[in-house]
């Protein structure tokens, strides 16, 4: 490949999926020529000795320290804006990418100076060429907000630009910047259909999950979105709605229960969330603070037998 | 009058039935809920050994083998823990090496004295090597703490050596 393509993934004390991760990409991004970054802010130095042993047999692996206290989000900087590459792509360390399946999909596609390419690997029959923006939002955006959904080119975004996209979309920079800057130019973007990954097995469960973080995340979402332009404006209450529901069914408002992730305080602080979940009748906000009351190991149980549990805590 | 106490006496009975039901419903679930519970556990263990076996493919088909990893860290003589599925494999695989060398394996529960190379219990006397590598990935934590109380050599994972090839 003549363009040059980097991998960056963030990761913080997750030393057995980064090993697990680099066993699994490097000889075929070796061969390909692509460059894998780790920007790592763990409070050990596990993942630095994995990285460094793996170092010395593939020079196309970096490693970039991190305080250990930088959010996430703040990591994608280095990604976005000081990388330096042609082409770059945001991947977390729980979902593996398989170079082997797409390397020729990429290839195509980066011949043709695409500015994104969009991975979906369920729902669309076939790829789908954009050149507009909106239509673009419409098909790829909650795709997008899934790390490793895409490719994007590596000089998008200036120092000044990103600063200002960190203060406004906080948890959500792999989409928010993307969305606003891809905005104001004519733009040449490929969503293809691509069964690109396979888990990354010792994923356990998302910080945001055990953090106690969901509703805070959904409500940093609603902001996410209502912050887009206003081009985007037609769509934005369906982007919300169909992120709330997902993380909102009964299933796993017991399994936010049985975690820690909902009780009667949460329930009251985002009460406007919970409120704005009206558009499903207001039985269902009953029902959330119903659950938030119920006791944990009732929600243990329900969420064990609906299968939420097991669907986020593998 | 009488009509009204055998009624009572047949809705007490009902009642006490149904309680008996519920409380009979609700074992059930929580059985159910173990059920569950323990069979999301040994999935998880065979994915994790899936991977570990796909894994071990791939790196054969780029023509490299378990013995790189011993040469590289410079591990002559080894023992291996557990002669399930995965330790005979490593111990086949290593068996045409001829800078490495099996030279016994550890099982609790084999009472022959060799299958595939020699093999001792975890009772007898430790016999010095260069490392010790446990073929029980999901059980690795426990494994390893007993181990490190007898031997001072390195004590590693299957899946170290294999996802490090």
């Amino acid at each position: 490949m003549k363009k040059k393509m980097m991998i960056g993934i963030p990761t913080k004390d997750h030393p057995d999926y980064i090993r697990f991760y680099l066993s699994e990409i490097l000889p075929e991004a070796e061969k390909e020529k692509i460059d894998v970054w780790i920007y790592d802010s763990s409070s050990d130095d596990a993942t630095q000795e994995i990285v460094g042993k793996k170092a010395k047999r593939y020079a196309n692996l970096f490693y970039k320290r991190l305080p250990k206290n930088i959010p996430y989000w703040k990591k994608l900087r280095y990604i976005f804006v000081e990388s330096g590459y042609d082409y770059v792509w945001l991947c977390g360390d729980g979902i593996v990418i398989c170079l082997d399946r797409c390397m020729d999909i990429i290839r195509e596609e980066i011949s043709k100076n695409r500015d994104l390419i969009v991975f979906d690997n369920a729902g669309r029959a076939r790829d789908i060429e954009m050149h507009d923006i909106v239509s673009l939002a419409e098909n790829c955006l909650e795709t997008m907000g899934v790390y490793g959904h895409y490719i994007i080119r590596g000089n998008l975004f200036t120092v000044e630009e990103w600063e200002y996209f960190e203060r406004k979309y906080p948890d959500w920079m792999h989409i928010g910047p993307c969305f606003e800057k891809l905005a104001t130019e004519k733009i040449n973007a490929v969503c293809v259909k691509c069964n690109f990954y396979k888990p990354n097995y010792y994923k356990k469960n998302a910080t945001w999950v055990t953090g106690g973080r969901v509703f805070d995340v959904m409500e940093n979402w609603i902001k996410a979105i209502k912050s887009l332009p206003d081009l985007y404006n037609p769509m934005k209450q369906m982007f919300i709605d169909r992120y709330i529901s997902h993380y909102t069914t009964t299933d796993f408002l017991w399994l936010w229960r049985m975690d820690g992730n909902l009780d009667y305080s949460i329930a009251l602080r985002h009460i406007r969330l919970v409120y704005g979940l009206g558009y499903r009748g207001k039985k269902y906000c009953c029902i959330v603070v119903f659950i938030s009351l119920c006791p944990k190991i009732i929600a243990d149980l329900l969420c064990t037998i609906y299968g939420s549990k097991l669907f986020m805590y593998k | 009058m009488e009509k009204n106490k055998r009624l009572c006496g047949l809705f007490f009975v009902i009642i006490l039935i149904m309680l008996f039901v519920l409380k009979e419903m609700v074992n059930c679930l929580f059985k159910a809920k173990d059920t569950i519970e323990a069979e999301a556990v040994h999935v998880g263990s065979l994915d994790r050994y899936y991977n570990l076996f796909e894994h071990w493919i791939e790196v054969k088909n780029r023509g490299s083998n378990a013995a790189d990893y011993f040469r590289k860290n410079n591990f002559k003589e080894i023992a291996v823990y557990g002669m399930g599925r995965p330790g005979c494999l490593l111990c086949n695989e290593l068996k045409d090496a001829s800078d490495v060398k099996v030279k016994y394996a550890i099982d609790k529960n084999i009472s022959a004295r060799k299958h595939i190379v020699d093999l001792r219990k975890l009772t007898d006397d430790v016999i010095p090597v260069d490392a010790v590598v446990v073929t029980p990935v999901t059980a690795f934590d426990s494994i390893k703490a007993e181990l490190e109380k007898k031997f001072d050599c390195p004590v590693i994972s299957l899946e170290s050596v294999i996802y490090d090839l």
